[in-house]
């Protein structure tokens, strides 16, 4: 009997946590998938917000980590626009996966925020995005007048526009060389290759900081142990660079043209001297900040960051405000001399095809693009937190403006709300960002070393008006770069073997398929 | 052999694989040491540092002051807990009943169980699957689906098929019930495998997250390795971490490189789940190898 009792009450017991559990498995749940679909029984519980459409962005993320519960920037849109916005922020690996997956389920996000085209282009395939976004165009002046044809071009497939164009960013990145290295060896800034390469020698020779040490290389890279890095960029002093391009009337590419190999002979240099920083190839982006910081590297390819990031890095006490100066490629050839070319976009807004079925849901994202975008309210709220979290945006000379971190509690607790502004931000804003508490000295020499980059000769961007066989551009690119580290470390000599297999393994096709789109397109004659 | 030459050959043997563990061992200093770094040594010695002359908590601090990473680790928690003690539960109750010879539909059952480990669901009808549970943005999505483990159903089920007979009968002649036997004899002699199973089970919870990925929508319940992949991919991470709170100071030795804000995610990360390996590792071993003798 007490054996029966005390069995009953272990069986009770089991058959009650299996209650609690399934109770908790069925109420904790998404009780009606995503924001995207307007929830009736939702609406009834919303009071004042009953009307609000959802409207939900999923994004590449700067940051990609969680808002708080009580999140004023989604507080901001929300009454602004009267909608209800759920924001997605994932980093570009994992974003494809995710919208995969919700457009596979019939619960797509309304608006998608993408630097891939590729994405764009494959979503588009499956026809679950708006066929064609032009006539959403004249309401959304804010954009459209900051685009040029070419941005237009990058996103229309067969006649239609597939997505959105952002408008492109202009480049700061150009050369940077240490100024007060020049003049404790009395040398000039450098106009040429040579003289860039006898720049680079005396950096690592002749002790330009003048602490007695020999500790010091001419140049660096960061190229992760997979590719050349961001030196790869000074291929522009010989000519064009970037992709298949147009020269002399003809599709064109660095390796066909000898561009490739004068770079290549170039940094081999480098490497057979020891000029360079021997990790170059190895090292990340950040492993090689100290030596880039710790005053060991005289030539970068860098934004005007490098000023604050050089001065947060020693102490702040103003003594690396202006040792760095940003000059023009050096010129190694007629065509060279340049610097890549900007993106034709600096991202693309897709519309879910469930999204443009619903009239007013398609007008409510229209409002909200063209409200967030700049020059409006609401690209100052999202962006710099002006409205939503009492941030101030403070005038300075010729347009520029300044905003401090300093003063911003919630983004500093919640890093995950600067995602608002990712969709959004653009440098037309002339805002410098700064830790600093007021515009100083660092902050003011970085404006002008970007603006000064901003100057600089870029090439045009003819490859990315092209569509290729992505599998060939991908074998040949591998190909190059196992190709090149070994060219430049003496275990391949034979450039024109190179040049004969590239062509083989789908160069050759490529160059084609590329001339004839630029025919197509009126770009050749 | 002469004696000898055994020990040149284990003196030279040792020392081979002393080294090659000194290796081994090496990218796992680096993240500890790393870790341990503030801003002005990571200039200071060139970014690649296996031993820390000034170690300092202070990329812990950083990453502790917001809520994010405790959170997340919070979540990883109670989803490595429960969804190990349920997997456990339900991969007993299904092992020991197929382990019945004379158990009705036995062969069916099994082949059913079994064929999930060269078939799967595929991720999406999975995820419609779950999405129509009602399972989205809740921590049951990232346990249901995985509640029951066709391996360690298998593991499991050897293990009760080899427990002689005789015992059974000897607790059945006893008046013990199918509950009782279950409870009292059959599972504690395959405590071992459990205890292996339940290791398996435990870390592949801690290390998931791409279920939560696809599955979570709600930050709340996002794993800490998911956090740290998100964190990893931002470009932003030593400028937050550095503005944070009352510690937004110019002097390197107050801030913290976003090398070492990472291999602090990493420690973080890993170290809890290491810890609970020396209280299994006995009943590990011996259960890695008991399931091979039969008889």
């Amino acid at each position: 009997m007490v054996k029966s009792l005390t069995k009953g009450k272990v069986w009770m017991t089991a058959a009650l946590a299996c209650a609690v559990l399934l109770q908790t498995a069925c109420g904790n749940g998404n009780e009606g998938g995503t924001a995207s679909s307007a929830d009736p029984s939702a609406s009834a519980t919303q009071g004042a917000s009953s009307e609000r459409v959802n409207i939900e962005l999923m994004e590449v993320g700067w940051v990609n980590t969680p808002v708080g519960d009580n999140d004023p920037y989604k507080k901001w849109l929300d009454d602004k626009f009267n909608v209800n916005f759920k924001l997605t922020a994932l980093p570009a690996a994992d974003l494809e996966a995710k919208i995969l997956t919700r457009f596979a389920s019939q619960e797509p996000p309304d608006l998608i925020f993408t630097y891939d085209k590729n994405q764009i282009l494959k979503l588009q395939s499956q026809g679950v995005l708006m066929e064609d976004v032009t006539p959403l165009l004249e309401k959304l002046p804010s954009i459209n007048g900051a685009l040029d044809e070419n941005a237009k071009t990058f996103t229309t497939l067969d006649g239609k526009m597939i997505a959105i164009p952002r408008p492109p960013e202009p480049g700061n990145w150009t050369v940077m060389v240490r100024k007060d290295w020049l003049a404790n060896l009395g040398l000039d800034i450098p106009k040429t290759n040579d003289e860039l390469m006898n720049v680079i020698r005396k950096f690592t020779t002749d002790d330009p900081d003048k602490n007695g040490k020999a500790d010091t290389w001419g140049i660096s890279s960061a190229g992760g142990g997979s590719s050349l890095g961001e030196i790869g960029n000074f291929q522009g002093m010989f000519g064009q660079f970037y992709g298949f391009y147009i020269q002399d009337n003809a599709a064109a590419h660095a390796v066909t043209t000898g561009v490739h190999k004068q770079f290549l002979d170039f940094v081999k240099t480098l490497v057979d001297e020891k000029t360079i920083d021997p990790d170059w190839y190895t090292q990340g982006w950040e492993q090689r900040k100290p030596k880039l910081f710790g005053n060991k590297i005289g030539v970068a390819w860098y934004p005007g960051s490098i000023v604050a990031e050089h001065e947060s890095l020693q102490e702040n006490k103003g003594n690396y405000v202006d040792v760095w100066e940003a000059i023009p490629m050096p010129k190694g050839s007629e065509n060279g001399g340049v610097r890549g070319p900007s993106g034709l976009v600096n991202g693309m807004y897709a519309i879910s095809a469930n999204a443009a079925k619903d009239p007013a849901k398609l007008e409510k994202i229209a409002q909200l693009l063209e409200g967030v975008s700049y020059p409006n309210d609401g690209y100052w709220a999202l962006r710099w937190g002006v409205g939503p979290d009492g941030q101030e945006v403070l005038d300075l000379e010729d347009g520029f403006k300044f905003y401090t971190e300093a003063q911003d509690k919630y983004r500093k607790e919640y890093p995950g709300a600067w995602d608002y502004g990712t969709w959004i931000g653009t440098s037309r804003d002339k805002v410098l960002q700064s830790t600093a508490d007021e515009p100083n000295a660092t902050g003011m020499k970085q404006l002008e070393l970007d603006e000064k980059a901003k100057g600089f000769e870029a090439t045009k961007n003819y490859n990315d008006l092209l569509e290729l066989d992505p599998q060939l551009v991908s074998d040949i690119t591998k190909m190059t770069e196992e190709f090149q580290i070994k060219y430049i470390l003496g275990k391949e000599t034979d450039y024109d073997k190179f040049v004969a297999n590239w062509k083989k393994a789908g160069g050759e096709r490529l160059l084609e398929d590329a001339e004839k789109q630029f025919k197509a397109m009126n770009l050749i004659q | 052999m002469s004696n000898g030459n055994e020990k040149v050959y284990q003196a030279v043997s040792s020392a081979i694989v002393l080294g090659l563990t000194l290796l081994s061992a090496i990218p796992l200093i680096y993240v500890i040491s790393m870790s341990l770094v503030n801003e002005q040594e990571w200039i200071d010695r060139g970014g690649f540092i296996l031993w820390p002359q000034n170690p300092t908590l202070i990329a812990y601090e950083r990453l502790f002051q917001g809520t994010a990473v405790l959170q997340a680790l919070s979540a990883t928690v109670v989803r490595t807990v429960l969804g190990t003690a349920l997997v456990l539960l339900m991969t007993t109750l299904a092992a020991y009943v197929l382990s019945k010879r004379n158990l009705p539909g036995r062969k069916p059952m099994l082949f059913f169980i079994l064929v999930t480990i060269l078939i799967g669901g595929g991720l999406i009808p999975t995820y419609l699957v779950v999405r129509d549970l009602h399972l989205l943005d809740s921590v049951w999505a990232l346990i249901l689906p995985g509640l029951v483990d066709s391996w360690s159903v298998l593991v499991l089920k050897q293990f009760f098929e080899n427990i002689p007979g005789e015992l059974e009968e000897s607790a059945v002649i006893d008046g013990a019930g199918e509950v009782t036997l279950m409870c009292k004899i059959m599972i504690p002699m395959a405590a071992p495998a459990m205890a292996a199973i339940g290791l398996f089970i435990g870390v592949a919870h801690w290390n998931s997250w791409f279920d939560a990925l696809i599955y979570l929508d709600d930050s709340k319940w996002h794993p800490i390795q998911l956090l740290i992949r998100n964190m990893f991919s931002s470009s932003e991470i030593g400028a937050q971490f550095n503005n944070a709170g009352q510690h937004n100071a110019f002097n390197p030795v107050n801030r913290v490189s976003a090398e070492s804000l990472k291999m602090a995610l990493v420690v973080i990360g890993t170290l809890p789940i290491l810890c609970v390996y020396p209280f299994l590792q006995k009943h590990f071993m011996k259960g890695m190898y008991l399931g091979a003798v039969k008889g």
